[in-house]
This record gives C-alpha cells, sequence and structure tokens, in this order.
C-alpha cells in the first residue's frame, strides 16, 4: 500500500503516512508548536511542503525519494552518525546529513550526484572492510539494511581487504532467550541505544569506548540477560543488520507473509505484524500503524507468544459425570449436547435461574456479546458477568455517575500534551509497558509526576525519571486522599470555577463543595488515616490544580477496596474540579487489565446491563434486543460472579458456563471459591489449557488463542481493533463457534457465518456501536467508540463541549475504612500486583521462556518487618490472613513500606488468593485484593492448601490424561 | 439458603448504607435505588425475609430501604 505524498493534503500529512516504510526520521511531535507551521523546498526538483523542523531525509521520503541511510530509522531522532544520507544543498558548502538538516523555506536539495555517489560508495566500503562476508547463511538475509545499502550504493570492491583488525570473531551473547546479540555483526550505528532510551525509556544500553573500540554493551558491560533489559526488543526491531536478532528467525529463517492483528495480552492493546511461515508464526512485529503503540510493544506481546503452540493445549472436547471421574474426549456434538441436557435439567430441577455465564475478557468483542446473548436467551436470565467485576467494575459504576459514561475519556496519545501526569493505583512499567513507554517519554520532556502507590512503582525513580510527589500511602485509603486533595484545591481556591460553572451540575457541585470543606477531609486530618505528611497532600494538590493540563492515570490499586467505586468518582470529581476533562492532554484515564476487558463489558457482559451499558430494567432498553432475539428477557439483574459463589453454596445455583476465564485462581479467597465450584452440577470450562477452575469442571470446550480467529478486541482507550486469524483453531473451533453449537444444541438458534456479521448485530442493537463495522474497521484501521451518525470516525476524546450525562456529577464521597483492619493478630497489610513478565494468571506466559523472570511468586516485605520476625531474604514464609494461609518465600526489599506486604498471583500453586478475603466495594461487588491483613512468620513447610491442592491437582491431571490414553 | 450467603448480604447492605449517600438526603431510599439498580429478585427476597423475621444486624438506613426494593413480596 504505498501511498505518495499529496501537498494537498499535507496539513493531515500523517493521514497519508504508510506504517511499511521508514522514512528515516521521525515526524515533528504533536506537542511541538512547530508542527503546524509548514515550509517548502525543492528536493530533487519536486516541490514538498513540510511541517518545520522535519528533516530533509524525510520531506525526500514523503515524496517517495529514499535516501540511502544505516544509522537513521523514523522510531528514533536522528544521529547523524553513519555519513550515508549526505545531500547537496544549494548555496552551502560540502555536504550536509540529511538526517540532520532540517527544511527551510526555499531550500534546493539534490539527493544524487555523482560526487554523492562516490562518498556514499567509500563510506560503505569501510563499513564491509569490517563486517563478515557470510550473508547467504546469515540470519538477516533478506532483511538487511546494510545489504540493501551496499546494493543501493553500488558496492563492487573492498580495496581495504579483510585482514586487518577487525570484531568478525567477537563472541556472540546468546544469554537471551528471545534474541542473541553478535557484535561481529555490529555497525555501532547506535540505534539500538537509541531505541532503547527514545523508545523505551530505558537506558539499558549504551556505546562503550571510542572510536575502533567502539561497541554496544548491556548494563554495565553485563550479558544482556544480566542487565536491566526489559526484553521490550525496540533494539532487536531498530538493528539494520543481523547483530540484533530474534531467535526465532535465526532457528527457522525470515516469515514470507504477515498479518496485522491485536495483542492479547493487557488494555493497550498494541497492533502487531503477525509474521509466518505458512501458518508457523515465526515473530510478531509491533506495527508502525498501531494507534495505541505505534510500533512499539513490551516482551510479553512481542515475544511471549509460544503458549499459542504449547503442548498443553486441549484440543478436543471432553465431558465427565462427576469431577472425581477421568475425563472422556469426545466429538463437539457429543460435548455441546451433554452440556445442554445437563443445563436443562438443572434449570428443570432448580428453577431458570439456577444457571449462569461468564464471559471472557480474552475473548473477542464478538464472542462476548455471544455468551452474553447465550445467557440472557438461552438460559432466560441475566446470571452473566465478566472478569471485570474483579478489576474494573468501580470505573463502570464511578464514571458513569459522575461522567454519564463507563469508560476513559482520552486517547493514549493524549498523555504527549499532559503537564502534570498523576498515577495512582497502577504500576503501569509493568502492567501496561508500552503505554509507561509512551509516559515516560512525556516525563523525560518535562511533564511534572505524582505517584500515589504504597509501593516504590518503578515510576518512582528510574533512570531520567522521577516522580516529584511519591504519596506512599498506607493500602485502603485512596478516598482519603483524593479528599485531601481536593479539600486543598477547594480551601485555596484553586478550582476552575468556569467550567465547573459551565459544565456541572450546580446543586451537586455546591453539597459536594460544603462535604469536602469540612475540616475532616483536610491533609492535616487525613495525614493519620493515609500515612501521608499533610504538606506533601497539600503540595501534590497544587501542583495537580494549577498545571495547564493535569491527566489522573489509574488501575487496580484505585478499584479494587471496599471504596473502589468512591475512589474513581474521587477522580472524576478531581478532573471536573480542575477543568481537566474534554481535551487533549487531561482526563481521567482507567488502565484496564485484560486486553479485552473495556470490550467485554461494552458488550452487556454485567448481570445489570445490556449491551452499551443500558439498564435491563428499561423497557425501551430491552426491547429492541427481544424483538431480535425473539425472546422475553428478564427485567430484573442477574447474579454477580461473587453473588455466584454464594448462591451455588447455598445450593440455588448449579450450572455455569465459563469461557476463558480461570476464577479458581484469580478470584478472592480460592477455599470459598473452591466450595462454590464443588457444588456445581454442570461446570462448562472453555478455555485454551486445563486450568484451575477445569480441575472443577464436567464439560471442558476447547478454547482458541487469538491468533486462531477473528474478531475484535477494544483497547483501555475504547479503541476496537481487528483480531485476525492466523492458523486454524486447534480445537476445531474459534470460540464464537463453540458458542454458537451449544446455543444450538440448548435449542436456541444461532447462525453466524462469520464474526463479521456478530458485530453487525451488536452494531444494529447498541446506540454508541452504531457505526462500526468489519468494512470501517478495514478501512479505519481502529475506531474508537462512540462511533455513530453524530461521530462517524469515532471519538477520540469523549465529553468535549458536554458530558455524556449532560452536566458532569459531583458524588459526596465520604471516606468509610475498609472493614479490613489490622490487629495484632494480623498486623500487616497484604497489597497484590501484577509483574511484567507474567500476565494475569499466568497461564500464558507461565508456558512461555519468561518464566525465567518469574519462577515463582514472592512475598515483598520491608528489612524491618522482616527482621522482627526473623525472616532472611529467601526464607519460605507463612502468610497467614483470617480466610487462609499460603506459603511464599520472603523478598526483603524496601520497595514495600514498613507494615506493607506485597505479593503476585502468577502462580497456581502459590495461593495468594487463599488469603484474600470475601470484601468487596460496596456499589459493585469488585474484590478488596489491595487490603489484606495478615501475619508474616517463618514456615518449615508449604500450607495444607497448598499441599491439599498438589493433590487435587495431581489427580485431575491423570483424569485427563486417561482421556487422552 | 446457607449462612454465609446471608451474611454477605447483610455486610452488603449495611456497606451501601454506609456509602450511597453521593447525592440525595434520603438514605434509605439511596439503598433501595441502589439495590434495585444491581440485586437479583432472589438476593433482594432473602434480605427481605430476614428483615421481616429479624432484621438486628441491619443499620437503619438499610432496614428502610427493604420495603422499597422492587418487585419484592
Amino acid at each position: 500500500m504505498l501511498k505518495t505524498y499529496d501537498p494537498k493534503n499535507a496539513a493531515g500529512i500523517n493521514s497519508t503516512i504508510d506504517p511499511e516504510k521508514d522514512y528515516g526520521t521521525p515526524a515533528v511531535r504533536i506537542d511541538d508548536e512547530r508542527s503546524t507551521i509548514f515550509v517548502g523546498l525543492t528536493i530533487d526538483a519536486q516541490q514538498v511542503s513540510v511541517p518545520r523542523g522535519t528533516s530533509i531525509m524525510r520531506a525526500a521520503a514523503l515524496i517517495n525519494i529514499n535516501v540511502p541511510k544505516l544509522c537513521a530509522t523514523d522510531s528514533i531522532q536522528a544521529f547523524g552518525s553513519c555519513r550515508l544520507c549526505l545531500v547537496e544543498i544549494e548555496g552551502r558548502k560540502g555536504f550536509s546529513a540529511s538526517c540532520t538538516t532540517t527544511v527551510e523555506e526555499g531550500l534546493v536539495v539534490r539527493t544524487q550526484t555523482d560526487q554523492i555517489a562516490v562518498l556514499r560508495r567509500n563510506v560503505m566500503e569501510l563499513y564491509i572492510s569490517d563486517h563478515p562476508l557470510d550473508c547467504l547463511t546469515c540470519a538477516a538475509n533478506g532483511d538487511c539494511e546494510l545489504q540493501d545499502v551496499a546494493g543501493e550504493v553500488g558496492l563492487r570492491e573492498v580495496r581495504y581487504g579483510f585482514e586487518g583488525e577487525n570484531h568478525l570473531n567477537v563472541e556472540k551473547d546468546t544469554s537471551h532467550s528471545y534474541f542473541t546479540f553478535d557484535p561481529g555483526k555490529c555497525i555501532v550505528c547506535s540505534r539500538c541505544v537509541r531505541a532503547c532510551e527514545e523508545v523505551q525509556g530505558t537506558y539499558a544500553l549504551t556505546v562503550d569506548g571510542r572510536g575502533f573500540e567502539s561497541k554496544i554493551v548491556a548494563g554495565q558491560n553485563e550479558k544482556f540477560m544480566g542487565s536491566e533489559c526489559v526484553a521490550c526488543g525496540a533494539c532487536v526491531q531498530a538493528c539494520p543488520t543481523a547483530s540484533l536478532m530474534e531467535n526465532s528467525v535465526i532457528d527457522q529463517g525470515l516469515p514470507e507473509h504477515s498479518v496485522v492483528t491485536t495483542c492479547a495480552y493487557c488494555g493497550v492493546g498494541c497492533s502487531f505484524k503477525a509474521e509466518l511461515k505458512g501458518d508457523q508464526l515465526v515473530r510478531m512485529v509491533p506495527f508502525k500503524g498501531g494507534k495505541a503503540n505505534h510500533g512499539h510493544s513490551c516482551v510479553k506481546g512481542r515475544f511471549a507468544f509460544a503458549y499459542a503452540t504449547h503442548s498443553d493445549r486441549v484440543t478436543s472436547p471432553m465431558i465427565r459425570n462427576s469431577i472425581d471421574d477421568p475425563w472422556r474426549q469426545v466429538g463437539w456434538n457429543e460435548a455441546v449436547t451433554f452440556a445442554a441436557t445437563r443445563i436443562r435439567d438443572i434449570q428443570k430441577q432448580y428453577g431458570r435461574n439456577s444457571v449462569g455465564g461468564i464471559t471472557s475478557s480474552r475473548c473477542t468483542n464478538e464472542e462476548t456479546y455471544l455468551v452474553q446473548k447465550l445467557v440472557r436467551a438461552a438460559f432466560g436470565n441475566n446470571n452473566v458477568d465478566t472478569c471485570a467485576r474483579v478489576c474494573h467494575s468501580p470505573t463502570g459504576y464511578g464514571l458513569k455517575t459522575t461522567l454519564g459514561e463507563s469508560a476513559g475519556t482520552q486517547t493514549f496519545d493524549s498523555v504527549e500534551k499532559a503537564d502534570v501526569i498523576m498515577v495512582i493505583g497502577a504500576n503501569p512499567t509493568d502492567a501496561h509497558p508500552v503505554f509507561a513507554a509512551q509516559m515516560k517519554q512525556r516525563l523525560l520532556r518535562g511533564a511534572k509526576l505524582i505517584v500515589a502507590d504504597p509501593r516504590r512503582i518503578d515510576l518512582v525513580r528510574s533512570p531520567h525519571v522521577e516522580s516529584d510527589y511519591h504519596l506512599n500511602l498506607l493500602p485502603g485509603t485512596n478516598v482519603a486522599l483524593l479528599n485531601a486533595m481536593a479539600h486543598v484545591i477547594v480551601s485555596e481556591g484553586l478550582e476552575d470555577g468556569e467550567f465547573v460553572a459551565n459544565r456541572c451540575e450546580q446543586p451537586a457541585f455546591e453539597r459536594w463543595r460544603k462535604f469536602i470543606s469540612e475540616p475532616r477531609n483536610s491533609p492535616d486530618a487525613m495525614a493519620a488515616v493515609t500515612g501521608i505528611v499533610a504538606n506533601e497532600i497539600a503540595a501534590a494538590a497544587r501542583l495537580f490544580a494549577t498545571a495547564k493540563n493535569a491527566a489522573i492515570y489509574y488501575g487496580l490499586g484505585v478499584t479494587e477496596h471496599s471504596q473502589g467505586s468512591t475512589a474513581v468518582m474521587c477522580i472524576a470529581n478531581l478532573a471536573m474540579l480542575t477543568g481537566n476533562i474534554g481535551r487533549e492532554g487531561v482526563g481521567v484515564n482507567p488502565l484496564r487489565g485484560q486486553n479485552n476487558v473495556q470490550g467485554s463489558c461494552d458488550m452487556g457482559s454485567f448481570p445489570h446491563e445490556l449491551p452499551g451499558y443500558r439498564h435491563v430494567s428499561i423497557d425501551s432498553v430491552r426491547k429492541p434486543f427481544e424483538e431480535h432475539w425473539g425472546v422475553t428477557i428478564d427485567n430484573e439483574p442477574g447474579l454477580r460472579i461473587p453473588n455466584m459463589f454464594d448462591a451455588a453454596i447455598s445450593g440455588n445455583f448449579k450450572g455455569l458456563y465459563c469461557q476463558g476465564e480461570d476464577i479458581a485462581q484469580s478470584d478472592p479467597d480460592t477455599q470459598h471459591v473452591e466450595e462454590a465450584l464443588r457444588n456445581l452440577e454442570c461446570l462448562i470450562v472453555q478455555d485454551i489449557f486445563f486450568n484451575e477452575t477445569a480441575k472443577f469442571a464436567h464439560v471442558f470446550l476447547p478454547g482458541a488463542s487469538f491468533l486462531e480467529k477473528d474478531g475484535t478486541f477494544t483497547n483501555a482507550e475504547r479503541r476496537i481493533s481487528r483480531v485476525r486469524k492466523v492458523m486454524a483453531p486447534l480445537g476445531g473451533k474459534a470460540d464464537w463457534e463453540a458458542t454458537v453449537a451449544l446455543a444450538n444444541a440448548l435449542g436456541y438458534e444461532m447462525n453466524y457465518e462469520s464474526p463479521s456479521e456478530i458485530m453487525d448485530e451488536i452494531a444494529e442493537l447498541t446506540p454508541t456501536f452504531k457505526g462500526v463495522s468489519f468494512e470501517l474497521l478495514e478501512e479505519k484501521g481502529s475506531i474508537q467508540w462512540p462511533c455513530n451518525d453524530e461521530a462517524p470516525d469515532g471519538t477520540p476524546i469523549m465529553h468535549v463541549d458536554e458530558f455524556v450525562r449532560g452536566d458532569g456529577f459531583f458524588a459526596v464521597t465520604e471516606y468509610v475504612a475498609t472493614d479490613e483492619k489490622v490487629t495484632k493478630r494480623y498486623p500487616l497489610l497484604l497489597t497484590t500486583g501484577r509483574i511484567l513478565s507474567q500476565y494475569n494468571v499466568g497461564a500464558q506466559t507461565r508456558r512461555t521462556e519468561n518464566i525465567q523472570w518469574h519462577v515463582e511468586d514472592v512475598l515483598e516485605i520491608h528489612p524491618h518487618d522482616a527482621q522482627d520476625r526473623g525472616v532472611n531474604d529467601g526464607d519460605l514464609v507463612q502468610v497467614s490472613s483470617r480466610v487462609g494461609q499460603t506459603a511464599l518465600r520472603a523478598e526483603i526489599t524496601d520497595r514495600v513500606q514498613p507494615g506493607v506486604v506485597y505479593t503476585t498471583f502468577h502462580h497456581p500453586e502459590s495461593g495468594a488468593n487463599v488469603i484474600t478475603t470475601d470484601n468487596s466495594d460496596w456499589a459493585t461487588n469488585c474484590p478488596e485484593y489491595k487490603v489484606t491483613a495478615v501475619q508474616v512468620g517463618r514456615a518449615a513447610q508449604r500450607s495444607n492448601w497448598q499441599s491439599k491442592r498438589a493433590l487435587f491437582s495431581e489427580q485431575q491431571i491423570l483424569h485427563v490424561n486417561e482421556a487422552e490414553s | 439458603m446457607s449462612s454465609i450467603e446471608l451474611e454477605h448480604l447483610i455486610k452488603m447492605l449495611n456497606q451501601i448504607a454506609d456509602n450511597v449517600l453521593i447525592a440525595d438526603e434520603d438514605e434509605a431510599q439511596c439503598v433501595a435505588i441502589h439495590v434495585n439498580k444491581f440485586w437479583t429478585r432472589s438476593m433482594k427476597e432473602t434480605v427481605a425475609q430476614y428483615a421481616r423475621e429479624d432484621g438486628s444486624e441491619l443499620k437503619p438506613a438499610a432496614l428502610n430501604a427493604v420495603s422499597m426494593f422492587r418487585n419484592v413480596n
């Protein structure tokens, strides 16, 4: 899709950019005021007009004149070291490097003359004199810029010979699982070093030595694996030779075709080119045209894809009568008939409401929509929920109440215009690494940073980035902190009175102002509660309120609390109070955990809402669905996941269809969940692996990975992107096809030829999706909803002129302390989170080489707390809460504050959720994962639960093996 | 119905009563609106029955909200 530059369209220059082409240097940033001033020049007798600040190299590339280059690539700033891109400029002496020379009005440039040709050939000759001539056996053969440029400049001989001192036999660094560093093929262009700095912001690489001694080193002259490298792969992508090369390409050779698709890890929703040979995936290369990631990736998205073809994949449907029985492999028909018969029998015996379903935030919008449709239409109740229940359901409630729509307000690119960034209860460098990289670049250019987190997350202090304030509050006190900040802003008159007067509901605001002004909400009053000195709170509040553009980014450290919904409303209040909503650089930005958690919520996965967040009790909302689906929909909400567990233990809930979700590992109070699952008479699990939940199941339907199906994911910025099938489903059916089969077996007819048809139905029934179709997605690449007649190209920024609910609503946000308090018996607070290399329950990432970065979950504990308990680093410790016990290895670190311990939940045997309790958000029942009172002490062995689980797991694996034999 | 289910429902309802007053003055009504929006018929019925038979663990606003539960006998 080569496109030529059209000056008529110059203002919209980015829209004509071909993401497959390397323009040599990046476009002038949108936050650079020069980006709107255009200058005209002549290059090789062609006229071109480009924004001031653009390089001559890029201007030439825009009119398809491609100046040879080696050290330049358009993901990083120009460096001017390789001297291949020299051009002649009329009236100037000598030759200019076209990458570092910017355009000026009226310049006349020649990119190719006889003299330039000689110069370039001489430069190439020097490069090649110290480069192995093993092109035919080189991993980069056919994908090597050095090879290409040698061809372009017409290099025919190397007069210096190859006998002199050289770097040809330097030892390779093969320490890394995903790529190899071969210094012998390095031309020291420093593209890797600059990619590490300018794209990823990790500063793990450097050029060591000078002149002939110059070499690329990782860390303090370490192996890649031992350095602070985060394996994002930006260096590998930037390398113009085979010096940094994916091991998969070294092993298999270059891919022969590629398909653009969307990553199935976190809520950033990066766009990737899946590069294949036949149906074998060779590598994932982040797609430059992806509007969420702009060609960047993290270690998970780029490298951790081997799980998709792991030998643990279960590819045949299985059934059994009891969880004590071995499994029996059956065909799809028999499996869905068995499941349907059981579901109908249960409903006959226990009532229509005794069954339900859980939709998956890892599946596509179309699949999620079908599961909730199956529950509402075929099961005949509203007992459908999704894993957002346990992560961002408070975001849905809080933002709907205050702003009118259950979604973030911005694009990721909006951060480029933020002057003050507040990160609360989120750890972007670990959980949303690609967005974190973009945020870091903005911080490096001067934006201020406020971090509110009980732990010292990497953003608080990392190379060249340091937070202005780290409010290391005690777990469970977000509302107290946010109220205190608002108190300062109101009492010091720092609010944006005009915005509040014009855009917000006045009686509600007045009531809120009275509430927030009360002394009990002051920083002085809240200092003891939050553990942060009053001055710090006040200073952070002032910084936030006085910024031109201030943006709040938050994650599960806000939502997963007994006051999760209240904290979300506090955040919306702060944004409205300071007028930071409705334009770029500001806003309320929930960082979503799973790839399609926004989408699964949009698609009507909550038991009280039909697609598009519309309540089931409203007749006019139900009517079009009832007509289209040919059923009557219950006008009462259904059970949420925790309510399902309670009802199962009571004996009123007996059947569950669980797609792509591992509730036995991910949900809190594991022993309670296990008891509920054991009480079910029909548990249907659909997953790519035999996960923890499947151990309690009666029907197993093989799931399909994101590579095996078509559909769409919606990321945290409401961006709908295509997921494209690159290989056949290993289990024979894509997930949507499995749901269709189950619905038909239940006697509810579903006929879809493709996910595109399902999206058409969604668009027909959902006002905010009215304009969405696969055709439009093909044309635009991606679309941010709402997309309808009023916004045919989608809506990057929400609430621009008015809020979705009309006037913004200030909710009174009283701080109510959680019941989960430290006591003599449980004197520490446990908080949980995730790390960079692993994803959620780890089912995917544990089955990749990522495992080497995190072989087990550990308990972070402060040195003081460790000393008090006689705990040494690496000791096995028992962690006990009022609901359970588990044993983990201790890691002593002052990253956590005294009184706080931290762990992750990526390994099932860790049992992190054996300790977490049934406490939940008051409004949504989102569990309080982030606050559990615990005691820690040295342990001699694993806990009882861990021993029992090991036995049970072993037995269940035997049952699976019996099915296969 | 298990005692744990009722225990959870009582806890949830009291928590709503503690938190729900985001705007209006009638706390019980706010509780009822919230419950009607998010609770199933059976959850409401279970608590309503408890309120009729005992109700001692419910906070006043929670108890007063019960009569405003929709579709509950």
